[in-house]
């Protein structure tokens, strides 16, 4: 396991993020490379969602910058600028966020219209995302009728519409069995194998522990661990 | 076409909500609509009275053409008059017969020596009747009636009365009509800023995937317009019904003044202008609250 080569897809440069007399995310600085595979650890409240909000330009840091590319993150973003970015960078998110009262097709569809996708193409690519999580038999279910990870496997279809060059997801196992939890994590790693770099937030350590993957650890707003399978990375 | 077909799924989504909204906006545009068929059909009879002589003076049978020709010159000469116009007596004894052509007793009875000339004026503004029958009043050629009271028929009572109805009717309409669009733009503005906190999630997923801000508004915006469209058709077309009812009362009550049955141009030019206005209104009511609620 060398480390990663080439431009970085994110830069995060000595980050601080502060509301309020509260400072969640403390000089945190790494990158991170395309096809990257990695676990970003910590405690809850240590700044994992922070993080993920500042790299899709939800909030923006107190101090420090964020490159996504070429595109400062951490600066003013034009609205064109802030749908390329959000399109390029997919996130699954810890609640989701799917529509309730919209299908699994239609929910997946949405982000097709979003991207003005061809008509004769939404039908197959969709088709497509369904069979890629495993769920082509259940597009027609509204999300209160699948099970939870059925949902975070929608979820996951649904951040790969735009076919973006990094995925974020935030706690994909924190309601799911370990039968389970395995089975959404086979999945990513399938993904990270066609290409795209997943960065996966949790606190489960008995799955970080299984895998080969650089872990980022952060505590307490500080990063205190970024190191693949014990040893550590000097890119920071 | 996917903000239209949202937008529709909205209002089906919430039936209650959506005939309320258009039941509410149906019944204002039926009041601005029915105001701007009062003012114009006032306006319309301002118009007929406004067209007839104001001011006829009689004269009497010594009047010479000199004296009728100086007379003229000196009303002219004030600048407000719009017309002098000369009736003879043939004129007048045509004009009796045209009046009277059922009833061939008072036809036979009445000859040109005994119908007065008479100068019919009608003034630049109304406000200018009573200086003109106060020239009228000291020329001698004007015949006295039996009291010793000059013959002077002036009509300056019933016009500025019509004027003052007209210009009520307007103000009415005016305050009526400015009350009842600010109502319609609260009221889209509250249902909107409702149905946007409804689907602040859904809003807030579209934004996060990658939506841009339009994409997200757009559907709210349609929904406005699509209520401004039918609250304002349906208003027009309920306030034709009424219309078409009373029409022919009206012109029965009018006698011979020309107002109804209305203009169609002008129904149409109506009511393109009231379903445009409205859907823009209501348009700019959804912007606003989109403005307010979708930072």
């Amino acid at each position: 396991m060398s480390k990663p080569k080439g431009k970085p897809i994110i830069k995060i440069d000595k980050v601080f993020k502060e509301f309020g007399p509260l400072t969640v995310l403390k000089e945190v600085s790494f990158n991170i490379y395309p096809r990257e595979f990695l676990f970003l650890i910590g405690p809850s409240g240590a700044g994992k969602t922070t993080l993920f909000r500042l790299l899709t330009h939800e909030i923006t840091p107190t101090e420090g910058e964020i490159f996504f590319d070429d595109m400062e993150v951490s600066g003013k973003l034009s609205g064109k600028q802030l749908c390329e970015l959000r399109r390029r960078v997919g996130r699954v998110f810890q609640d989701l966020k799917l529509i309730e009262d919209k299908t699994v097709e239609e929910n997946i569809r949405l982000i097709f219209d979003i991207l003005k996708t061809d008509r004769e193409k939404v039908t197959e690519e969709s088709e497509r995302l369904l069979g890629l999580v495993g769920l082509s038999e259940r597009s027609n279910l509204f999300p209160s009728q699948l099970a939870e990870g059925e949902k975070q496997r929608v979820g996951v279809a649904r951040a790969l519409v735009g076919q973006p060059d990094i995925l974020l997801v935030d706690e994909p196992t924190s309601n799911l069995d370990p039968a389970t939890s395995w089975q959404i994590i086979k999945l990513l790693r399938d993904i990270n194998s066609k290409g795209t770099a997943v960065v996966i937030a949790t606190h489960d350590e008995d799955i970080v522990s299984s895998l080969t993957a650089r872990v980022i650890e952060i505590d307490e707003g500080k990063l205190v661990r970024d190191e693949k399978k014990g040893k550590y990375q000097a890119d920071q | 076409m996917t903000a239209l077909k949202t937008a529709l799924s909205h209002i089906k989504r919430s039936p209650y909500q959506s005939v309320l909204v258009i039941l509410t906006l149906m019944f204002s545009f039926f009041l601005i609509s029915s105001f701007a068929v009062l003012c114009f059909a006032s306006q319309q009879v301002l118009s007929f009275f406004e067209s007839k002589p104001q001011v006829i003076a009689y004269l009497n049978d010594e009047a010479t053409s000199e004296q009728i020709l100086a007379l003229r010159s000196k009303l002219d000469n004030t600048g407000k008059t719009k017309e002098v116009k000369y009736v003879s007596k043939e004129d007048a004894l045509r004009i009796y017969q045209e009046a009277n052509r059922d009833n061939p007793l008072l036809l036979e009875m009445v000859t040109a020596d005994i119908l007065p000339a008479s100068l019919e004026i009608s003034a630049t503004d109304i406000s200018y009747l009573k200086d003109l029958a106060d020239i009228l009043e000291h020329e001698e050629i004007i015949s006295v009636s039996e009291g010793g009271k000059k013959e002077i028929d002036f009509q300056e009572d019933i016009a500025q009365s019509l004027r003052q109805w007209t210009q009520s009717i307007r103000k009415i309409g005016l305050g009526l009509g400015g009350f009842l669009v600010l109502e319609c733009f609260l009221l889209i503005l509250v249902i909107t800023s409702m149905k946007i906190a409804l689907r602040r999630d859904e809003v807030e997923i579209v934004r996060l995937l990658g939506g841009s801000s339009w994409y997200a508004r757009a559907p709210f915006l349609l929904e406005g317009m699509i209520y401004g469209f039918l609250g304002a058709l349906l208003g027009f077309a309920v306030m034709y019904l009424v219309l078409s009812q009373i029409t022919p009362l009206a012109t029965e009550f009018l006698g011979g003044v020309e107002v109804f049955p209305i203009l169609q141009e002008f129904l149409l030019i109506l009511l393109g202008s009231t379903v445009l206005f409205s859907s823009l209104l209501c348009g700019l009511a959804s912007f606003s609250a989109t403005r307010r609620y979708l930072k």
